[in-house]
């Protein structure tokens, strides 16, 4: 799986979770970055990576998880 | 002034006090654990959660060992207080929690969550990136009267300016019908600064009066 296939998927999940369509999703995006992400959407947002990538992050993975492009880079590995 | 009271970084082996002293803590007055009400656990299952979150020590938030210091008086716990500067281990602490939550709750119990989430969202009071944070602060009722409260804050307080310099605020979040913690936070320099409120019969159940406050201290002014 590619990143930029990462990336698209990371997108629509992103669109789903904030139920915002305007969100255009890019590496260096931060939690600060998007209205409404707080614990809340945070827990649903990784849930959901991970079922549709079908992976099971570790703690100490989800704990780096700066921006989107530490979670696609994760995402990658795991697919890899 | 409490006699013979000695101040220490806690250790695994007072996990058990600290669960305690989050529990407490985060009753505040209320006849229900938030945790317990959000999540639906017996406070079996939410010790046996705090315990795993506990263990796993992360930094950042009020859910870690060794962010906490411990009052001893006589050699037993008598109190507890939880503290670190937000922002410093890069994740807002909202997000460390909600990591820990979701590694270590089944997915049952975070999606009963959701209808909580969406209702507390009128309460929530936002920690400032860089501003020390008080939390889980408790004294056991046998100790309560002699200023333990304080000396623990005060100690914290030292501790994290001697360690980061120009730390310039501190702030706690609580439940404001919580008058007598207000009273005894007052009196170590804080105020109120901001406060949410909410007349939504579930959130009453978890938040007593339905006001929870921001209080914050300015450090270069303390004493």
């Amino acid at each position: 799986m590619t990143q930029d296939e990462i990336m698209t998927a990371l997108g629509a999940i992103f669109i789903d979770v904030f139920d915002d369509t305007s969100i255009r999703v890019t590496r260096n995006m931060t939690a600060s970055d998007v209205a409404g992400w707080d614990s809340l959407t945070h827990i649903q947002l990784i849930t959901a990576v991970e079922q549709h990538f079908g992976v099971k992050f570790k703690l100490n993975e989800i704990m780096k998880f700066k921006n989107v492009g530490d979670l696609c880079d994760c995402v990658e590995k795991h697919k890899s | 002034m409490a006699d013979g009271l000695v101040l220490r970084r806690a250790a695994p082996k007072d996990r058990d006090f600290l669960i305690e002293a989050i529990i407490e803590a985060e009753k505040s007055g209320a006849q229900r654990i938030s945790y317990c009400e959000i999540f639906s656990l017996t406070e079996s299952a939410l010790r046996t959660l705090l315990a795993s979150i506990l263990d796993e020590d992360f930094e950042g938030q009020e859910l870690c060992i060794s962010g906490f210091l411990i009052a001893e008086v006589d050699g037993e716990c008598a109190g507890a207080a939880c503290a670190w500067i937000e922002g410093e281990s890069e994740l807002p602490s909202t997000l460390i929690k909600a990591n820990l939550l979701h590694h270590f709750l089944d997915a049952d119990a975070l999606s009963r969550a959701r209808p909580w989430f969406d209702r507390l969202e009128a309460l929530a009071l936002a920690r400032e990136s860089g501003a020390a944070q008080l939390e889980s602060i408790y004294v056991r009722p046998a100790y309560r009267g002699r200023g333990i409260t304080g000396r623990i804050l005060e100690e914290h307080l030292s501790r994290l300016r001697a360690r980061v310099a120009g730390l310039a605020k501190a702030q706690i979040i609580l439940v404001s019908g919580n008058d007598s913690a207000v009273r005894a936070y007052q009196k170590l320099g804080f105020r109120i600064t901001q406060e949410r409120r909410t007349d939504d019969p579930l959130l009453l159940s978890i938040v007593p009066g339905g006001v929870k406050v921001l209080m914050e201290k300015t450090l270069s002014n303390s004493r």
